[in-house]
């Protein structure tokens, strides 16, 4: 139970954390049907539950070394892990938007919007902050299967914050442009995703 | 009557209006610049204060804010590098940035920080950049105040009159007589990189709770301060950003005449742009006597403008009101307009003599008009943000000639 | 019509709105610091921890003037020293940041030292001087391991507490950029990187957590520690570069210590309870023993709450302890020779061991045979006052107390009655200091004490009768059963009561400085009202005044 408690504690700052991956992938989408967009997040959102639950898992087996979990080891290991996941498929998608040239039509060929917001989901999940560290802490004591179900509810609990965003409008009007735009955010971002926070790990 | 006199007499009500109007600025330049202070800071004040006066009474009288509002945008952007720097070499000893002030909480805070800060601050509740938070002018909540002020007031004005960084890309891009690289075409993609670094800037900082921009791209630390680099990734950040300064902000610009960091780079101007719709004022072109001769198209610095927008009446939302097309028209076609309403008093031409009656009514729809109102407001704001540190730089400069020292109080 | 006049509002406003513009600019600056002063107050934002070293974990405030080492150490003669640059007036542990940003790269754990006065010296400023900082650590949860001797040879002439024995021994001077910081065991040496903050005359401390040692990383995890900070003037001829103290100041040394194994320490942090003094003076020249100090104890959980394995073990700490205090119980008890429990002896000692279940039990069995005993009375009303200071809620706190007072006051009387012809003494807790005590705890403004006071009748709606009226005072001031007459005042608000009572609430209120707005209200009335009232007749039962209409 405190699990949920201590998501819900997690406040805007899951929310923040979460936003660059699945905002981008939101906008793309922006001009879209209700159901699709649900569809998006929901997809989001079920790769952010896979990934805690292996965090989860792998907290509970770390177990008595949870101490060593929080120094900097594990957590820069997953954390790097998420940016250059994340990265990939943010420059991916924000490359896909571009027809002109022959690896962007390769990749637009390729495209599978389900796939990047699973995902990403997977990458926002493996973002290490610190409600993050703290439910890892509190996992490390409970085994493997313990450690993977309290991760499971501790998702449950962030995942209260990240409903705002979709009940964001669909915007008809400007959809082409806004979506111009996102996939060149989403170059960019992926690019400082992938090569300075991810590879070189630089933050 | 003569031509002239009844032309004399026609022009009175806008003369009139601009001469109060000038007075009026006169007053709030002696206000903010000179009130309270003796001696050599005086002089200094005296001297930027007669300066803008002298500048609005141009742009109020002449009609037409450029080339004189470039010269003062210029001028206080030159001001302000030596000002800032001879600052941080008095309180610090140096200009770069160490873990110590950093740690202190003592970085100055810039107004283009606000773009990566303002979102985790209104989440978070947390200030992702270690400035003070009030005390001085460049705390975090005075900076906050000026920039909710001009979200109300002028818009993305703020970048062709009041930003200090802005000021040097005018300038510089005024400098040549021709461009020799036309970027016109590329324009609605260059503004679309300019959002999309807006989203990368807020994105990146919600997610790293670290301001991106400033760790990376931002390229006037170079006229400021920039953090000591120590390690490679120290240097590549000395790197990128004196490369973007060189080239965006230096080459770019006596290329192409363009403001190009401003227009494709700056995220503070893509928020202006799309929150600039609160201001009551804006550009507008007069449908019926454009005749498309697009000279405003090549004129304007930050390509705002096209053939759609010349149809539409309306610059892009990357207009900064500068006015530089204003004086491109050869028709007098274009010019500042209240948002709200009718294009009303437009024109700061001199108004044809309506006779006696109405002589008040003129003079108050003269001074009301946005031709008036909008470099009034404008000016004000710019002047007021470069009392601050004009004057103080004519006194220092005055100071170097004087006793060959540009630095006041002990250095360390 | 209705077109009309919005577009005649349309264009009011816009002609209004440019010129509110225009005007507004100037007044804005103007009134810019009183704005952002609101936005301040507004927003309440904080300056991300990551960048100024990390949350603060807690916060040692030591007094200004007290860098007096033993009492009346003097700064060294030479370099310039001016008072307050030895005062230590703030210590601050911050939680460790574990992803640093802007430069700093890798883990870290800041520490900070603020003094009263500092200014950068050397090439700059004049002279040479510096305070020298030393910070020894303990780490460890249980006494295991450590040292409790001076990290640096002589050092600073200081022993440590036994109790408490470092882990990590940290010197920074305010003169070199970088400190140091040795384990207990020398396995361990890593430079520490300091920096200044004239403008708040502090002194930062940034230990490096990546690469240390297990131990040292533990902080991450939210791990207690023991803080020893102490300040001496820096000497870099010294080892430890502490410099001397002797009895006279020297260019080098300072001046003012009573022997020559004084502490050559000038400030340091105290625990609560001790005396900064008293440990510096500590040391016996006869045995050769250095004085000992004690550290202070920074955090407990970080952010995150203390890692399961931590906690455990403090668990498993907290049980051996607990185990050992009763086994420690037990025995004193067993040593206690064979007493009836009626002997009032053992009740005393069964409370000073804490043995609340069999002290009742004692008391039950002395009252049993002895009923009245003021002695056992006194120490039932104790315990009551003791649990009901543990007690959840208000309402079982004033039951509790309601009762110990109705215990104590028995006792109170009883040995008064025994002291006109009985052994016992004065009673050691008089109901007047209890009396107060409780009117302190429960001033206004602090938690719980409107509610005190409105079940007092202070001044209240009265929420049913007060404290004061549960408990009938016994001797003086006792309404006397019987007949009598008074005064009926007019009635006055709703508070009723006559004139003698609402005088005595108020200047009771007065006293206290409670402001009750009834409460002076009626007593305006009463002194606008020129109505002495009727004198009625009135009888007093169960204590309280009730008119007689009969």
């Amino acid at each position: 139970m405190d699990a949920i408690i201590l998501g819900l504690s997690g406040g805007a700052s899951c929310l923040a954390s979460c936003a660059p991956f699945f905002v981008p992938l939101l906008a793309v989408e922006g001009g879209s049907g209700r159901a699709r967009r649900s569809g998006i997040m929901g997809l989001f959102l079920c790769g952010r539950l896979v990934s805690y639950i292996a965090v989860g898992a792998l907290a509970g087996s770390l177990g008595a070394l949870a101490a060593g979990f929080l120094s900097p080891g594990v957590d820069r290991i997953l954390l790097r892990a998420g940016w250059a996941l994340g990265g990939l498929v943010l420059l991916a998608g924000g490359l896909a938007g571009f027809e002109n040239h022959a690896l962007c039509r390769r990749l637009a060929a390729r495209e599978r919007p389900s796939l990047s917001a699973f995902a990403l989901g997977v990458a926002a999940g493996l973002n290490v902050c610190p409600p993050l560290i703290a439910a890892a802490s509190r996992a490390g004591a409970l085994g493997v299967l313990g450690g993977a179900a309290y991760f499971a509810l501790f998702f449950v609990g962030t995942s209260a914050w990240m409903l705002p965003l979709s009940l964001l409008p669909r915007l008809r009007a400007k959809a082409a442009e806004l979506r111009a735009v996102a996939r060149i955010a989403m170059i960019l971002l992926g690019a400082y995703f992938f090569a300075v926070l991810g590879l070189l790990g630089w933050s | 009557m003569t031509d002239t006199e009844s032309a004399l007499r026609g022009r009175s009500p806008s003369f009139a209006a601009a001469t109060a109007a000038v007075a009026v600025f006169a007053y709030e330049a002696w206000f903010f610049n000179a009130a309270g202070k003796s001696g050599a800071a005086l002089a200094g004040g005296l001297a930027w204060a007669g300066f803008c006066a002298a500048i609005f009474a141009i742009i109020a009288i002449g009609g037409k804010p450029d080339p004189a509002r470039r010269v003062f945008f210029f001028t206080a952007a030159l001001a302000f590098v030596p000002s800032f720097i001879a600052h941080l070499v008095e309180t610090r000893g140096r200009m770069v940035l160490t873990a110590a002030e950093i740690a202190a909480s003592q970085v100055p805070f810039c107004h283009i920080a606000i773009t990566t800060s303002i979102v985790p601050a209104a989440l978070l509740h947390t200030l992702d950049f270690p400035a003070q938070l009030s005390g001085i002018r460049a705390a975090f909540y005075p900076m906050l105040g000026y920039w909710l002020l001009s979200l109300a007031t002028i818009g993305r004005g703020w970048c062709s009159w009041v930003c200090f960084y802005g000021g040097l890309e005018d300038g510089i891009s005024g400098l040549p007589r021709r461009a020799r690289m036309d970027i016109g075409a590329s324009g609605p993609t260059l503004r679309r990189v300019n959002k999309a670094i807006l989203g990368f800037v807020v994105l990146a900082g919600m997610a790293t709770l670290v301001p991106v921009y400033c760790d990376w791209l931002c390229p006037f630390k170079l006229v400021t301060e920039y953090y000591e680099p120590s390690s490679i990734r120290g240097y590549l950040a000395l790197i990128a950003f004196m490369g973007i300064f060189l080239a965006l902000v230096v080459v770019l610009p006596l290329l192409t005449k363009k403001r190009t960091q401003c227009s494709v780079l700056c995220p503070f101007g893509a928020t202006q742009s799309l929150l600039g719709r609160l201001s009551p004022f804006s550009v507008a072109v007069d449908t019926d006597d454009c005749v498309s001769c697009g000279a405003c198209d090549r004129a304007c610095p930050m390509l705002a403008m096209n053939p759609e927008t010349r149809a539409k009446g309306r610059p892009e939302s990357s207009c900064v009101k500068c006015g530089t097309c204003f004086g491109a028209c050869r028709k007098g076609a274009i010019g500042y307009e209240l948002r709200l309403g009718k294009r009303a008093g437009r024109r700061v031409a001199p108004v044809s003599g309506k006779g006696q009656a109405g002589w008040g009514r003129a003079f108050l729809d003269a001074v009301l008009s946005p031709a008036l109102l909008f470099p009034f407001t404008a000016l004000s704001f710019g002047m007021i943000i470069s009392s601050g540190f004009s004057a103080e730089t004519m006194t220092r400069i005055a100071k170097l000639v004087a006793t060959g020292s540009f630095l006041v109080g002990a250095g360390r | 019509m209705k077109a009309q006049g919005t577009r005649s509002v349309i264009a009011t406003a816009a002609r209004v709105l440019p010129l509110c513009a225009a005007i507004g600019v100037p007044f804005f600056f103007v009134y810019s610091t009183w704005i952002a002063a609101r936005l301040e107050k507004a927003l309440r934002l904080e300056v991300e921890p990551s960048f100024t070293g990390g949350r603060l974990l807690a916060e040692f405030p030591n007094p200004i003037g007290g860098d007096t080492g033993q009492g009346g150490y003097t700064y060294p003669l030479g370099q310039g020293w001016e008072k307050g640059e030895l005062n230590l007036v703030r210590y601050a542990v911050r939680a460790p940041v574990p992803r640093p940003v802007w430069g700093f790269s890798g883990a870290y754990w800041q520490l900070e030292a603020s003094f009263a006065k500092a200014m950068p010296t050397g090439l700059a400023g004049g002279g040479f001087r510096a305070p020298v900082l030393h910070v020894y650590i303990q780490i460890r949860e249980s006494g295991a391991g450590g040292s409790t001797e001076s990290a640096f040879g002589e050092g600073e002439l200081l022993r440590f507490d036994p109790d408490h024995p470092w882990d990590y021994a940290l010197s920074a001077d305010g003169w070199s950029p970088a400190g140091e910081i040795r384990s207990a065991d020398g396995s361990y040496r890593a430079p520490v990187p300091t920096m200044w903050d004239f403008a708040r005359r502090r002194l930062i401390l940034r230990i490096r957590l990546e690469n240390a040692p297990r131990l040292l990383a533990s902080v991450i995890g939210g791990a207690s520690t023991w803080h020893y900070v102490l300040v001496g003037a820096y000497d870099p001829a010294r080892e430890g570069h502490f410099a001397a103290v002797r009895r006279g100041a020297g260019l080098h040394d300072g001046g003012g210590a009573k022997d020559d194994l004084s502490p050559r320490v000038f400030d340091l942090i105290a625990p609560k309870g001790t005396s900064k003094s008293a440990e510096l003076s500590s040391e016996d020249p006869a045995s050769g023993n250095y004085a000992l100090v004690s550290p202070v104890m920074a955090g407990g959980p970080a952010a995150a709450g203390p890692s399961p394995a931590l906690r455990g073990r403090a668990a498993e700490a907290a049980a051996k302890e607990a185990a050992a205090a009763e086994a420690a119980r037990s025995r004193a008890l067993a040593a206690l020779p064979p007493r009836s429990p009626a002997d009032s002896g053992v009740i005393g000692e069964l409370f000073e061991l804490g043995l609340e279940d069999r002290c009742l039990e004692a008391i039950k069995a002395d009252i049993a045979a002895r009923p009245g005993d003021p002695v056992a009375l006194a120490y039932r009303g104790a315990i009551l006052a003791q649990r009901a200071d543990r007690a959840a809620g208000l309402g079982e706190k004033m039951r509790l107390v309601a009762e110990a007072y109705r215990d104590l006051d028995a006792a109170v009387a009883g040995s008064a009655a025994a002291a006109r012809g009985g052994p016992h003494g004065r009673p050691l807790l008089p109901r007047k200091r209890v009396e107060r005590r409780a009117e302190r705890r429960f001033r206004p403004g602090r938690p719980g004490g409107r509610r005190f006071r409105r079940r007092r009748g202070h001044g209240g709606r009265g929420e049913g009768p007060g404290l004061r009226e549960r408990l009938p005072r016994p001797g003086r001031g006792r309404l006397r059963e019987g007949r009598s007459h008074g005064r009926r005042g007019v009635a006055m608000g709703d508070l009723g009561g006559d004139r003698r009572t609402l005088r005595r609430r108020q200047a009771r209120a007065d006293r206290q400085g409670i402001r009750d707005g009834g409460l002076r209200r009626a007593n305006a009335e009463l002194d606008a009202s020129t109505d002495r009232g009727t004198m009625v007749p009135y009888r007093v039962e169960g204590g309280r005044r009730h008119e007689d209409k009969g």
